[in-house]
């Protein structure tokens, strides 16, 4: 008669539990750490040109410039019941029955952002070319009191706009901020 | 006289059973996943409050820590440190008095900062500003900032989606 085989073959396979709890305790630091430094609220920033602050001798230099260069000066205002498209000129007209209006009214309570952007880019095509070096800025201005967000709001549009197709295509990327005379 | 029950069967129900983690450990995964893509480098810009709420912008353009000058409602901030309150504003003059001292004085420590340890003095300032605040004061604010040898203006906001 045979022998029975040895039990202690079968004792190799033996099943031993995956320990995690080393990597638990890591996940558990990890967290906290990286919960702090996460960025919940995305920040961007808006880029505004000034003149540098006067002194003399550049003083004398700008005003060089200024009489060589041909200016547009686009100024974008406003206004509580809308906005004002004009320039050193004067300022372009809304509708004709409404001659001391603004160039684009207000609709209802907002303000009619794509009006102006369709407006800015006609302004933009006619003058293009013409030789004026500030032909990509734009003058803001506003009312005394109206508030900041309007005024982000209307630099959002004026910046950027999207053709038909969807691109993002450049209006009047330099932005200066201007006071009511 | 009673029946003792058997010591040994007594201690054979009571096994060890081992606390099963992995649904845990999936979780966890999922969320360090998520911290990892949220993960910024960068030092917080702004110190919130309820006076101080950020338009929001279409701009991408990200922001690098600078002196910040803030507007809230009721105060004016440079660096997170209090200048001024709003009402304190001189009504009849675009600069704005103790806010244009303040970053005159800045200006210089950095300009001295520049000469003694090379720290270049780049003329950049962040204008932190609350969305209701009036473009009057803003105006003036900007002005004052302009005046005072920081002419690079930036204006903070918070990203669309």
């Amino acid at each position: 008669m045979a022998f029975k085989p040895s039990m202690r073959a079968h004792n190799k396979i033996q099943e031993i539990p995956l320990d995690i709890r080393p990597v638990m305790n890591l996940m558990v630091v990890l967290i906290p750490v990286l919960l702090y430094s996460a960025e919940f609220v995305k920040l961007s920033i808006r880029e505004l040109n000034l003149p540098p602050a006067a002194s003399a001798e550049n003083a004398a230099q700008q005003d060089d410039l200024k009489e060589k260069a041909k200016r547009f000066g686009l100024t974008i205002l406003v206004s509580k019941e809308g906005f004002i498209i004009g320039n050193s000129a004067g300022y372009l007209t809304g509708e004709a029955e409404m001659q001391d209006g603004p160039t684009i009214p207000k609709v209802g309570d907002e303000y009619d952002y794509a009006d102006l952007v369709q407006k800015l880019k006609d302004v933009r095509e006619k003058i293009q070319g013409q030789g004026f070096v500030d032909e990509k800025s734009v003058i803001i201005s506003a009312e005394a009191d109206i508030p900041y967000k309007y005024i982000i709001k209307l630099i959002d549009n004026v910046t950027t706009y999207e053709d038909e197709d969807g691109t993002q295509k450049e209006l009047f990327p330099q932005i200066n901020i201007g006071q009511v005379i | 006289m009673a029946y003792t029950p058997s010591k040994s069967k007594k201690h054979t129900t009571l096994y060890h059973e081992e606390l099963n983690l992995t649904s845990m450990m999936d979780a966890m995964t999922i969320i360090l996943l998520f911290l990892l893509k949220t993960f910024s480098t960068s030092d917080a810009i702004i110190s919130p409050s309820s006076d101080l709420r950020l338009p929001y912008s279409l701009s991408t353009e990200a922001p690098h820590k600078d002196l910040t000058v803030s507007v809230t409602q009721e105060n004016i901030l440079v660096s997170d440190n209090r200048v001024m309150t709003v009402s304190e504003v001189n009504p009849n003059s675009n600069a704005i008095g103790p806010l244009f001292s303040e970053l005159s004085r800045r200006a210089t420590e950095a300009k001295q900062n520049e000469i003694d340890y090379g720290i270049p003095f780049n003329n950049e300032v962040i204008v932190v500003a609350d969305e209701n605040v009036p473009f009057q004061l803003l105006f003036r604010v900007i002005y004052t900032c302009g005046s005072s040898e920081y002419n690079k203006l930036r204006l903070l906001t918070i990203r669309e989606k």
